[in-house]
């Protein structure tokens, strides 16, 4: 799950990953990981490296990444 | 009724534009970034688009850097009031509207900024030479050039890719002005170093009043206007760093901005060349028309390349705001005065006898809307 600060990434991320074919899927920012009341993300652990290349070919912004992991989420190191 | 007011603005709107806006209001009546259902993230969607779509008109490499407004006026005045600090020195365009000059005179007042005029003169309105002269003086070193794309009492077109040239080599920041310019002229911030384009969506974009944008290059160099609620950095009671979100506090304006969108959609469909030819047309029809009736005297270049469908005159002997009454009994509407730009009329020497007569078309009036208004005009004159 990928978080962002603005919501106009989140729709702009959302754009161009479905036009590259990827599944991806809007979700609430779970509480856990953000007060914000937006959206996140959500893809299959698998797909990592291919949302981070096609996203880092737009102009777009994105926070924390996160994994599922036992009751919670880890975070996912990136850069 | 023959609406020539355009400049003040649009009067006439594609069907798209009022049906985009119904839709966003009766649809998605939603915010956007406040909620997760999913009629925020469709409002979001639509913001978005729109953001896109302004992008695309100004060939913005990223539509994170349009700011969402509610006008032309409050871009310029997020511009500066949100960069300029005491002693900075601002060269102002001979034909700014008072959306520049009259942020600029409160500044001057308030917070010790210094505005010069650009130079030029009536003729040629930006004098490129002494400009780039003055941007290389040792001294006094300018701060900002502010200037607008085109002028909204004569119509006329500014070199303002030139301009940004010279500014970017001199290492000086420049706002443009493109409330007129918009919809009917290329504004290119991918080709031309402009810091700033304040953008206005109700004149030649054809949407609805209360929607505008600011494109800004680099966001580090304004502070924002507004502060308040964004959807984002929710827990901070400090105002989030991330852009378009910085500058955007409060609900947005979303039937507005469909219609924004759709005004776009509807003005750039053929490309910016489609608006730009009609202009040329209407100009040209519009001023041989105007020239042949005695005592009129024409205010700008006259020349569809570097002029829009305006045209701001005076009739010798004669008042404008008792000719712009006749016109309007007649069934002509166009706007008398000092078009809110005092500045352009002490430039033009039309100040001291309260300004110009001004039609101003946009690209949906025709040649026989001119055919008619002149026909009214000429018999206006003849009384």
């Amino acid at each position: 799950m990928i978080l962002f600060d603005s919501i106009h990434h989140v729709v702009a991320a959302e754009k161009v990953l479905k036009e590259r074919g990827v599944w991806i899927d809007l979700v609430p920012v779970p509480r856990v990981l953000s007060a914000d009341c937006g959206m996140a993300i959500a893809f299959h652990p698998a797909d990592l490296d291919l949302v981070l290349s096609h996203l880092c070919e737009a102009p777009l912004r994105w926070g924390e990444i996160h994994r599922p992991e036992g009751d919670g989420y880890g975070k996912v190191p990136t850069r | 009724m023959i609406y020539f007011d355009n400049a003040a603005t649009a009067g006439k709107r594609p069907p798209e534009v009022g049906r985009a806006m119904l839709h966003a209001l009766e649809d998605i009546s939603a915010n956007p970034g406040r909620s997760a259902h999913r009629l925020s993230l469709e409002a979001a969607r639509l913001v978005a688009g729109a953001r896109e779509a302004l992008a695309g008109l100004i060939h913005a490499p990223d539509s994170s850097h349009v700011i969402m407004t509610k006008n032309a006026t409050e871009a310029i005045n997020l511009v500066l009031f949100g960069s300029l600090r005491k002693g900075d020195r601002v060269l102002a365009g001979l034909l700014e509207h008072n959306a520049v000059m009259r942020p600029l005179r409160h500044l001057e007042r308030s917070r010790g900024v210094i505005v010069e005029d650009l130079p030029g003169t009536a003729d040629r309105p930006v004098d490129l030479d002494r400009l780039k002269e003055r941007l290389g003086a040792g001294r006094d070193p300018v701060r900002l050039v502010a200037i607008t794309a085109v002028s909204n009492v004569t119509g006329e077109i500014m070199p303002v890719s030139e301009v940004a040239a010279l500014c970017e080599r001199a290492g000086v920041s420049v706002l443009v002005d493109g409330a007129q310019g918009a919809g009917v002229v290329d504004l290119d911030v991918g080709r031309d170093p402009i810091d700033a384009l304040a953008l206005t969506g109700h004149k030649g974009l054809l949407g609805p009043a209360g929607t505008g944008a600011l494109y800004v290059r680099d966001p580090e160099m304004i502070a924002p206007l507004l502060h308040g609620g964004t959807g984002s950095s929710s827990a901070f009671e400090e105002q989030p760093s991330t852009v378009p979100d910085r500058y955007e506090a409060g609900t947005l304006n979303i039937p507005g901005i469909a219609g924004l969108r759709a005004g776009i959609e509807y003005v750039m469909g053929g490309g910016i060349d489609r608006p730009r030819r009609i202009h040329g047309e209407l100009l040209s029809a519009l001023w041989t028309a105007l020239r042949g009736l005695p005592g009129v005297r024409l205010f700008g270049p006259g020349a569809p390349e570097s002029q829009i469908a305006i045209a701001s005159f005076t009739v010798e002997g004669r008042e404008t705001d008792e000719i712009a009454r006749d016109l309007d009994r007649a069934g002509v509407l166009c706007r008398a005065g000092l078009q809110c730009a005092p500045r352009a009329h002490r430039t033009l020497g039309t100040f001291a006898s309260g300004g110009t007569l001004r039609f101003s078309l946009s690209c949906l009036n025709t040649r026989d809307e001119i055919d008619e208004a002149i026909g009214h005009l000429r018999g206006i004159l003849r009384r």
